[in-house]
């Protein structure tokens, strides 16, 4: 098979791994927080909120820091 | 006699259309030069270049889709994109090895080289723009186009170096070490020429691309044709016939027209509507437009950035399909803070500086 082919086999793996692997995230995440909430631990609700914003914060700042500096 | 191989891709007409000054350039030097390309752009330049031979070469399948969700469609065809390049790249050795060729010339077919023919690359797009969300990807994007450049000689950009008149944006502006090495400006290289004709006509609305968007934006603009004050025409880019709406004495609408015919019409057009493909802009930037409305396709990532880069730059005024109300953004377009394109080199010269720079010394030694 031409290398050319080989390597965008390899990046199309590498795409449905990641995102198998978000849905994954997500899936635990989203069951976590739920059995939490049930359970009345709202510590770790919090604690989970704030970290899944601070992801996202950061994901999104790293995209417009990116772009802003003409990287992207 | 050097033998070329000219192989554009068949995603619209507007690869096949800006080989053309290439193609001839190529016969003035008394090339022999090959045809190798699929659908209406094997047609167009079969029809521009009856003296050239032609052969069959498939493509890629389109997927443009007919909603404004472009991208999902455009991943989820990614298999069949890797497929479709593994049987050009099969097809390709059977192409080569039926005649012998002194150069190979792709444009945006990402399969189509050779390690033992030197191959060049044409392409606008060094750098794929892809909404913020996806920044990882469009990183991604910029090291698997190096991938690919690095498989030719030469990757020549229709398109003027980075720098203020640059007017592909960053889209041209190359990231990797392989394509620095290999990347040559051209300038603008497009079929239509200027003529010598004044500016009779007020507006020229060009409907075209690739389906299903084309019809979609046939629907939206012709029933608000009307509003428009002054004499329009309007090409729909569609050679099949459909019933058409009925046509008052200062717009005509044409379904289809030659190439010649597009060139005249542009030529004596005050104010352009159209989709804000690279190619479109080529063209108003050979002429010297100066009022254009742009609608760029939705979802097309490519067109999007443009339509944006334009109006930030004070160039032209663009308009989401969605949110167009044609009589308001006419006059918007036509307002004097849009200056359009700053001058740049035209094709003829470009093609001559491409010729002696780059294909020459493939082919003269």
């Amino acid at each position: 098979m031409d290398d050319l082919v080989v390597s965008g086999v390899i990046g199309l793996i590498a795409i449905y791994l990641a995102l198998f692997l978000f849905l994954g995230a997500v899936y635990v995440i989203g069951r976590l927080m739920y059995t939490s909430l049930a359970t009345g631990d709202f510590g770790l609700v919090l604690g989970g909120t704030i970290a899944i914003l601070i992801s996202a914060i950061f994901y999104i700042g790293s995209g417009c820091w990116l772009r802003k500096t003409g990287r992207i | 006699m050097p033998h070329v191989l000219v192989s554009p891709l068949n995603w619209g007409l507007g690869h096949a259309t800006r080989d053309i000054p290439v193609i001839r350039n190529l016969l003035d030097h008394n090339h022999e030069v090959t045809i190798a390309a699929s659908g209406n752009a094997r047609a167009v330049l079969g029809k521009e270049f009856p003296e050239c031979r032609s052969v069959e070469f498939p493509d890629y399948p389109v997927p443009y889709s007919q909603s404004r969700f472009f991208l999902p469609k455009f991943v989820a065809s990614f298999p069949l994109m890797l497929k479709a390049i593994s049987d050009e790249r099969k097809n390709l050795n059977r192409i080569l090895a039926q005649d012998t060729y002194d150069l190979i010339i792709s444009d945006n077919r990402l399969g189509v080289y050779s390690s033992e023919i030197p191959s060049v690359f044409i392409t606008h797009q060094l750098h794929y723009h892809l909404p913020l969300i996806f920044w990882p990807a469009e990183l991604l994007a910029v090291a698997m186009n190096g991938l690919v450049h690095g498989k030719y000689r030469q990757i020549i950009v229709p398109d003027n170096p980075p720098g203020p008149t640059a007017l592909a944006g960053k889209l041209s502006r190359p990231e990797t070490e392989a394509t620095k090495k290999r990347v040559f400006f051209s300038g603008i290289l497009t079929s239509i020429r200027r003529c010598n004709v004044g500016e009779d006509l007020d507006y020229l609305v060009l409907i075209s691309g690739p389906e299903p968007q084309r019809t979609q934006l046939e629907k939206i603009l012709l029933p608000r044709i009307h509003t428009l004050e002054g004499n329009s025409v309007i090409l729909l880019g569609s050679p099949s016939n459909h019933a058409l709406p009925e046509q008052t004495g200062s717009c005509r609408i044409i379904p289809y027209a030659s190439t010649r015919d597009k060139e005249n019409f542009m030529n004596r057009a005050r104010c352009i509507i159209c989709r804000s493909g690279y190619t479109s802009m080529m063209e108003i930037a050979e002429l010297g437009k100066r009022h254009a409305l742009l609608i760029p396709t939705p979802g097309q990532t490519e067109q999007e950035y443009l339509s944006w880069y334009y109006e930030k730059q004070g160039w032209f005024h663009s308009q989401n399909q969605y949110r167009l109300d044609l009589s308001a953004d006419i006059l918007i377009a036509q307002q004097p803070c849009y200056k359009g394109f700053p001058a740049v080199q035209k094709t003829e010269d470009n093609v001559k500086g491409l010729y002696d720079q780059v294909l020459s010394q493939y082919l003269e030694r």
